[in-house]
């Protein structure tokens, strides 16, 4: 049985991103940014690996985010419930993965290396072992490596090994992803398009420089008091 | 015949019970550990563990490491004696933390540990094929006291198997002596595991030499406390002592003591071949674990330090219908009259059993791509399952047998005595039955497996689908459905159907019990038949709150109209609960789930109230009697007619106190069981009443204990504290809430109707 799509905030986008280790920057280890991103690359089913961290991989945003579910086809997830299964997923990947894979996920890669059943001494070279492998079969496979991190101190860890960064911004309009080989293209909310400006410069070529500054002001909060004291002006 | 052990450098002292007591021996015994990795890696470790002083025997042998390799072969493994058992968890971080790291060319993760975590008692009975079930009755002596004497290191309120001791100090310990010499018990109860050190630091200071609790003296603290968490939970576990010659069973920290006793307790000795001391601060995930082990063990299978094995890579589709949890039916929300609850008797455990659900039968690699070898497949899932007998039927087979014996036993009208003892037996099993499906699931069983836990869930919503059409063609309406349970009512007369024909007769509910128990393979039991059943709607769905007819009647009858819509109940109908319902048994007598007078935190006044609520609602199926019942209740609050004592609430705390983010009554508790100097850890509960809710210091609450007169007559704590009557008003209203919901009365209506100051029916004041 598949699940009917629901009317949730989608966004469209294109990814380009080169073979290695890709950080995608979340605002929440619930962020479905991944699945976004991850959908983006498998459609026509082409092959890849998701391993999975604390129950990231809801099937249900997977379904939503796919454009149908026959692009899904290729995708082979497995989860991890401890450090060691995440661990040894990723080493078994190393193994066994089929080399036309196009796309490796490991959402919340740093999250599970923090559990209290890791004895202090392996957590660190444990998760050090994890990014490298990852990072190495990116490039063995000739694919890109999309990894999570919703943290500073995630994403300091990460950083080490990423070759790239993406940005992803919970907007009112839905999720925007800032960075090298990604664009927004529009979101869809059910019933219609909300396009983006780098859209119209896709359509119709660009006029000026990218993003407005105010519109990336805004994605990340900075004018979140501004906002509040014009609330208050229009009230008083 | 040995029953209980001490460990001592490179020696055991292991005691057997005699007719009249027990005697001890002293033995050697050599503890191991098991490391798996590649060849290579395997020799450098042993090279490098041959000069370890901890190290006292080093050899090479053919172990299965999984369950899974049971169906292949046998690995290479290092087995690692140690000369002290206290020495196998520092090896073992040393091999992991140290030689690891050393090792050229070995990965993170290259050695895989075994056989390292397992309670001392329960490892020397493993490694010596010994059972530790005791061969006569014990003889047990209960000592208690309770927590603020054992703070204040008062021995006045000290009990001896339930009886206080009114003695002074020195006499007391002199009277325990004499007790212990002359009952000689084998097992010592005590209410805090900190009485043990208490008890012999009291006895010196009285000036009583030789005074010891053992067979021997001398006691021995063998764990720390800790703080931990399970499940979401927090818990905590008090420091755990070994006297020579005694098991020690700790009250504050034993589930299964508490569920059933003794009996319950040497059952599960049989059972899990844990020794009884083990055996009572064990979990049930514990209890679950060690039988586990030990029948792996007998298998030549080892048990994983941690847990490395993952799941296999499987597809979307494959993943979409494998993770979807158990089965429900919503609840239709109102009233229901002449409705059934039946259940499936251990549906989860008789599934695995039935289908030979196991983490080596589910998609086996030796029947892999031969369909005609294959047992079974799992329904909507891709798994297959092995033909061969699997690992985890065999652990619950004989604790499913020995229920079904003890419960008809049961019902041949056994004496007094024999009724308890099969009853703690039938419970502690009840227990580990409960908790085998779950523990699938849970990411450090060491056994456990995720694709077990879908299966058993596949298998369970099939049943459940299943049964609903045999119900449904047998002319049986379902009301509600959950797990393994199901409440059906008769169907009555259906659209087409007028008002003029008699009712349809479903088929006897027995014979369609039957029926189905038997297309199933597993029993569907008649479990309870109600007069009614209320469904309590989710909080906040309540529709039309306080609008619609001032019908008291609404939702009665449930059965569904021509809109669907359970008849008379307001059109757009709100969601239920799915575990919060209460109804009246036709044999008397109310079953509540879910609401407030079954959680915990409800304060006495509160549940007997809601008690009252229910019989009014049973009385007259009329909401405004409830409220009636409520306005007098809150009358009596108000004017401040309640005993406090039976305003306490009870809380669990989850975290240290300076952790709290909120001021929440447990903050300002603990602060109050601290100026007592009484420690309180995550996981225990605390006892107060609230006497100003809008306070946020410690002043908010007093504890429980601070409502009696202090026995400290030098202590300083206040002794007239009232209670905050709007705090409790406000717990009373969502009480009665819960009962008339169901009708479409929510606390919006509860209050209008009470603040109108209507004529109170008669029905109130027929009532006390």
């Amino acid at each position: 049985m598949q699940p009917v799509g629901v009317n949730r905030t989608m966004t469209r986008l294109t990814l380009e991103v080169d073979a290695g280790l890709t950080m995608c920057r979340v605002p929440s280890t619930r962020s479905t940014a991944i699945h976004h991103l991850a959908c983006s690359q498998l459609a026509d089913g082409r092959r890849g690996y998701w391993i999975d961290a604390r129950n990231t991989a809801s099937t249900h945003v997977l379904y939503d985010c796919a454009p149908s579910p026959r692009a899904l086809a290729g995708l082979q997830i497995a989860r991890a419930f401890t450090a060691y299964q995440h661990h040894s997923l990723v080493r078994r990947v190393a193994r066994v993965a089929d080399p036309r894979a196009e796309l490796l996920v490991a959402p919340n890669v740093v999250d599970l290396y923090r559990d209290d059943d890791l004895r202090e001494y392996e957590r660190e070279e444990l998760l050090a072992a994890t990014l490298t492998i990852l990072g190495e079969l990116g490039h063995a496979l000739e694919c890109p490596v999309l990894v999570t991190a919703a943290d500073e101190d995630a994403a300091a860890i990460v950083s080490e090994y990423a070759d790239r960064e993406i940005e992803c911004l919970e907007t009112r309009e839905g999720i925007r992803f800032e960075g090298e080989g990604v664009q927004t293209e529009g979101y869809w909310h059910g019933s219609y398009w909300q396009t983006t400006i780098p859209y119209w410069v896709e359509v119709c070529g660009a006029l000026g420089c990218g993003i407005d500054p105010a519109v990336r002001a805004h994605d990340r909060g900075l004018l979140a008091a501004v906002d509040g004291e014009a609330k208050t002006e229009a009230t008083a | 015949m040995t029953y209980t052990f001490e460990f001592d450098d490179g020696s055991v002292r292991a005691w057997n019970l005699t007719a009249d007591g027990a005697e001890s021996e002293c033995v050697e015994y050599t503890p191991s550990l098991v490391v798996d990795g590649p060849a290579t890696a395997l020799e450098s470790l042993a090279d490098r563990l041959a000069s370890d002083p901890k190290v006292c025997a080093l050899g090479f042998e053919k172990r299965y490491t999984s369950l899974h390799d049971t169906k292949s072969d046998r690995s290479r493994v290092l087995r690692v004696s140690l000369e002290r058992l206290a020495e196998v968890r520092t090896l073992a971080d040393e091999i992991r933390g140290v030689h690891e790291r050393e090792c050229e060319a070995t990965a993170p993760g290259t050695y895989r540990l075994y056989d390292v975590d397992l309670a001392p008692g329960f490892r020397y009975c493993l490694d010596e094929g010994i059972d530790p079930t005791p061969v006569r009755e014990l003889r047990t002596l209960r000592i208690g006291i309770d927590d603020r004497s054992l703070a204040n290191r008062s021995l006045s309120e000290l009990r001896l198997d339930g009886e206080p001791v009114d003695a002074e100090p020195a006499e007391l310990c002199w009277s325990l002596r004499r007790r212990l010499e002359r009952e000689d018990p084998d097992v010592l109860v005590v209410s805090h595991g900190e009485l043990i050190p208490f008890l012999e630091t009291a006895a010196t200071e009285a000036g009583l030499d030789g005074f010891h609790l053992g067979r021997l003296p001398g006691s021995t603290r063998v764990a720390g406390s800790n703080t931990y968490e399970s499940y979401g939970q927090v818990g905590h576990s008090p420091a755990r002592y070994r006297v020579p010659g005694r098991a020690i069973v700790d009250e504050s920290n034993s589930f299964l003591w508490h569920q059933s006793g003794l009996e319950g307790l040497v059952y599960m000795v049989r059972r899990t071949g844990r020794p009884l001391q083990e055996a009572a601060w064990g979990s049930i995930g514990t209890l679950l674990t060690s039988r586990q082990i030990r029948l792996a063990r007998e298998q030549d299978v080892l048990a994983p330090w941690n847990k490395w094995e993952p799941e296999s890579f499987s597809d979307v589709k494959t993943l979409h219908a494998a993770d979807r949890g158990g089965f429900t039916f919503a609840p239709e929300v109102g009233l229901h009259e002449n409705v059934h609850e039946i259940d499936f008797a251990s549906l989860y455990p008789r599934i695995i059993c039935q289908h030979n659900v196991s983490p080596e039968t589910v998609g086996c690699a030796c029947c892999a791509g031969d369909d005609g070898r294959i047992r079974e497949r799992v329904p909507e899932l891709e798994y297959h399952i092995c033909r061969e007998d699997g690992f985890l039927p065999g652990v619950l087979r004989p604790l499913l047998d020995d229920r079904a014996k003890f419960k008809r036993k049961l019902r041949e009208d056994p004496d007094e005595a024999e009724e308890r003892r099969l009853r703690a037996k039938s419970g502690a099993i009840k227990w580990i039955l409960v908790s085998c499906f779950g523990y699938q699931g849970y990411r450090n069983a060491k056994y456990g497996r995720i694709e077990c836990h879908e299966a058993i869930n596949a298998y369970a919503r099939e049943i459940m689908l299943r049964s609903k059409h045999l119900l449904e063609s047998a002319g049986w309406h379902i009301v509600h459905g959950i797990v393994d349970s199901l409440w059906v009512t008769p169907r009555g007369r259906d659209d087409r159907q007028t008002e003029t024909e008699p009712e349809p007769e479903p088929d006897p509910l027995e014979t369609v019990l039957e029926r189905i128990s038997c297309e199933i393979g597993i029993e569907l039991e008649h479990d309870g038949a109600y007069e009614w059943v209320c469904f309590v709607p989710l909080q906040g769905s309540e529709s039309g709150s306080g609008s619609g007819s001032g019908s008291g009647s609404a939702g009665r009858g449930g059965r569904r109209s021509e809109t669907g819509a359970p008849a008379g109940a307001l059109s757009s109908a709100p969601a239920g609960a799915l575990t919060r319902y209460f109804g009246k048994r036709t044999s008397g007598g109310f079953k509540c789930r879910g609401i407030e007078c079954r959680q915990r935190s409800t304060s006495a006044f509160v549940a007997d109230c809601q008690h009252e609520f229910l019989e009014v609602l049973d009385e007259t199926r009329d909401p405004e009697a409830v409220c009636d019942q409520l306005g007098r209740r809150l009358g009596e609050l108000r004017r401040s007619d309640v005993d406090p004592s039976d305003l306490v609430l009870t809380k669990r705390v989850s975290q240290p106190v300076d952790a709290y983010q909120q001021r929440t009554h447990t903050v300002a508790a603990l602060r109050r069981y601290d100026r007592h100097d009484i420690e309180r850890h995550p996981g225990q509960t605390v006892r107060y009443i609230v006497v100003d809710d809008d306070a946020r210091n410690p002043e908010r609450v007093r504890l429980e204990f601070e409502l009696e007169p202090d026995p400290d007559p030098e202590s300083e704590s206040d002794s007239s504290p009232t209670y905050d009557s709007d705090y409790y008003a406000d717990r009373l209203v969502r009480a009665a809430e819960s009962v008339t919901s169901p009708l479409g009365w929510d606390r919006t209506r509860i209050r209008r109707y009470l603040a109108d100051g209507r004529t109170v029916q008669l029905s109130t004041f027929r009532r006390r």
